[in-house]
C-alpha cells in the first residue's frame, strides 16, 4: 500500500495536467491505484522532494483516506480506526453508514479504486481536491461465500467527478466532505 | 451471450437426434416452447454513494434471442424456478445464484435492519431455498431495493425532449429601418433566450444554457454572436451586428439559437454518454434596409 501511496504521488506531482477530469479514456490504464500502475512504474525516486510540497501531502491524505475506506469495506467494519483517523464529520459518518448497509446485505466491497485527484485550493486549514475516481473495480462480494456479486454501476461507467473537502488536523489533513459533481 | 444460445440450440438438436434417431421438426418446436417463458433475478446495482442496492430484472425468453442484460440472463434461469415452494404468503420468486427467492413484506418474526435505508431505498426482506426443490427452511437476508430507473441515456432522450423554448423575439436597432453602411444592433429579448429545463419521468433534468445565436441576415451575409446579443441603449456595447449594403424594402432573416444542455440529478451533473449536448432553434424575421438619405429626407 505504501509503494502505491508513492506512485500516486510521483504521477500527480509530475502531471498535474492528468489529473483533469474526463481526458482521453486511455489514461486510465496508467492510472496510480490500480495495480498495473504500481507494478509497472518505474522507482518513485522524486518522493522526497514531492512530500515536501503542500500539495503533495494533501493528495496524500486524501489517497491515504481511500485506503482506508477500502480497507473498512473490505473488513465490514465501520469503526475502523483508520478511517476514523483519515475522515471526519460529515464525510466519516456518510462512510460508516454506506459500509454498515452494504454489512447488514451481507456484502462487502473488495478491489480496487483508481483515481485522478487534483488539488484545486489550499490553505493553511483546509484544502479542495478534485478527482475522477473510478469504482468500477471495487465489486461487491458475498461475505458468506466470498463469491463476486455481478454488479451494475448506477451511471454506467462507475467513474466519479467528486470534490473534497479537506482539514488540517495534527500533521496531516483529513477528509471532511464530498460533493458529488456528476461523472467523468 | 449469443454463443451460449447457439451451444444451447445445438445441444437442443443434439438431444433431438438422440432421442428421436430422426429429425423431426416438431421435435424443435417443443423445445422452443419450452423455452419461451419469463423469468426474473435480482441485478445488483453499485450506487454512487457506495452502497449496494437490488433491482429485480425480469426477461422474456424467446427462442434464438439474446436472453436479457448481466450474465445471469442468459437463455435459462439460473435456479430451478419451476421448483418453487407453493403456498400462500409468497410473492413471485426469483433466481439468486442457484437459490429460488422471493420477498416477503411481512417481516414477522424478523428484527428489522437498525441501519435506516438511504433515500430512495427501502429495505426488504428475502427468502431464499438454496436449492429450490430441496425447500427446507429458508434463509432470510435483507436487502436494499433500489428504485427501478430507466438506462439514464434514455431518460436523458426524454427530458431533452421536455425541453421547450420559448419562441423567438427579435428586436432590432435602428428600430424600423435599417440603414445601409451603418451597424444594425441584433438581439434576443432576454426571455426569448434564457435557461430552459426538461425532465424525465424519474427526475432526471436537462439544463439548456444559452450559447450563442447565428444571424442569416437576408442578404447573404451570416453573423455568429455569443449569447443573444445586446439591446440597444445609448452608451451601450454592441456585441451583435450587421451592416447591410445595399437597401431593400425586405430583407427576410433567420437567428438559431443555439444553447448547450448538461443532465443533472438532484443537482449534480451527470456526464451521459451518447446524450444530446446541444439544443438549436431557429426563428425567422424581417428587416427593410433604407439608404440614409432617403429615410432622412423622409422625416
Amino acid at each position: 500500500m505504501h509503494r502505491r501511496l508513492r506512485v500516486v504521488i510521483t504521477v500527480a506531482a509530475a502531471a498535474v495536467s492528468l489529473a483533469a477530469c474526463g481526458g482521453s479514456g486511455g489514461d486510465n490504464a496508467a492510472l496510480p491505484g490500480s495495480p498495473d500502475a504500481a507494478s509497472s512504474a518505474p522507482a518513485p525516486s522524486a518522493t522526497a522532494s514531492a512530500a515536501t510540497s503542500p500539495s503533495a501531502a494533501v493528495l496524500s491524505s486524501y489517497l491515504g483516506f481511500w485506503d482506508a475506506l477500502i480497507a473498512a469495506n473490505t473488513a465490514s467494519d465501520p469503526a475502523l480506526p483508520a478511517l476514523a483517523a483519515a475522515a471526519a464529520e460529515p464525510q466519516l459518518g456518510k462512510a460508516r453508514k454506506a459500509i454498515r448497509v452494504n454489512k447488514t446485505q451481507g456484502v462487502s466491497l473488495r478491489g480496487t479504486v483508481t483515481h485522478k485527484p487534483k488539488v484545486t485550493a489550499s490553505s493553511p486549514a483546509s484544502a479542495t481536491v478534485e478527482d475522477c475516481y473510478d469504482v468500477s473495480r471495487w465489486t461487491p462480494v458475498d461475505v458468506k461465500t466470498g463469491q463476486k456479486i455481478d454488479v451494475t454501476e448506477a451511471n454506467g461507467t462507475g467513474r466519479y467527478r467528486a470534490r473534497y473537502t479537506l482539514r488540517r488536523s495534527g500533521g496531516g489533513w483529513r477528509v471532511t466532505d464530498q460533493v458529488a459533481l456528476g461523472g467523468c | 451471450m449469443l454463443r451460449r444460445l447457439l451451444v444451447l440450440r445445438r445441444l437442443g438438436v443434439l438431444i433431438g437426434l438422440v432421442a428421436a434417431s430422426a429429425v423431426v421438426l416438431g421435435l424443435f418446436a417443443a423445445t422452443d416452447a419450452s423455452a419461451g417463458n419469463q423469468y426474473c433475478y435480482m441485478k445488483a446495482v453499485h450506487n454512487p454513494d457506495n452502497t449496494i442496492s437490488y433491482v429485480r430484472v425480469c426477461v422474456d425468453v424467446h427462442p434464438g434471442e439474446p436472453g436479457g442484460p448481466g450474465d445471469s440472463g442468459g437463455g435459462a434461469p439460473s435456479c430451478e424456478l419451476d421448483k418453487a415452494p407453493t403456498g400462500a404468503g409468497y410473492g413471485s420468486f426469483y433466481c439468486s445464484g442457484k437459490a429460488v427467492c422471493t420477498i416477503k413484506d411481512n417481516w414477522v418474526p424478523y428484527a428489522p435492519p437498525a441501519e435506516p435505508a438511504p433515500e430512495g431505498h427501502e429495505w426488504k426482506l428475502q427468502l431464499c431455498w438454496p436449492c429450490g426443490g430441496c425447500l427446507g427452511p429458508p434463509a432470510p437476508s435483507f436487502i436494499l431495493d433500489g428504485p427501478v430507473a430507466r438506462p439514464l441515456i434514455v431518460q436523458a432522450q426524454e427530458a431533452f425532449g421536455n425541453l421547450a423554448p420559448p419562441a423567438g423575439s427579435v428586436r432590432h436597432s435602428p428600430d424600423v429601418h435599417g440603414i445601409v453602411r451603418l451597424p444594425t444592433w441584433l438581439w434576443l429579448e432576454p426571455g426569448s433566450f434564457a435557461e430552459v429545463f426538461g425532465s424525465s419521468a424519474e427526475g432526471l433534468v436537462a439544463v439548456a444554457e444559452p450559447d450563442g445565436t447565428v444571424w442569416n441576415t437576408g442578404d447573404g451575409g451570416s453573423v455568429a454572436c455569443e449569447g443573444g446579443g445586446t439591446p440597444y441603449a445609448a452608451g451601450a456595447q454592441a456585441t451583435c451586428t450587421h451592416t447591410y449594403t445595399r437597401a431593400s424594402a425586405r430583407y427576410d432573416g433567420t437567428v438559431t439559437r443555439t444553447w448547450r444542455v448538461h443532465y443533472e440529478l438532484a443537482g449534480n451533473v451527470v456526464d451521459i454518454a451518447g446524450a444530446p449536448a446541444a439544443l438549436t432553434a431557429t426563428t425567422g424575421w424581417a428587416l427593410a434596409v433604407a439608404e440614409a438619405q432617403v429615410l432622412t429626407g423622409g422625416r
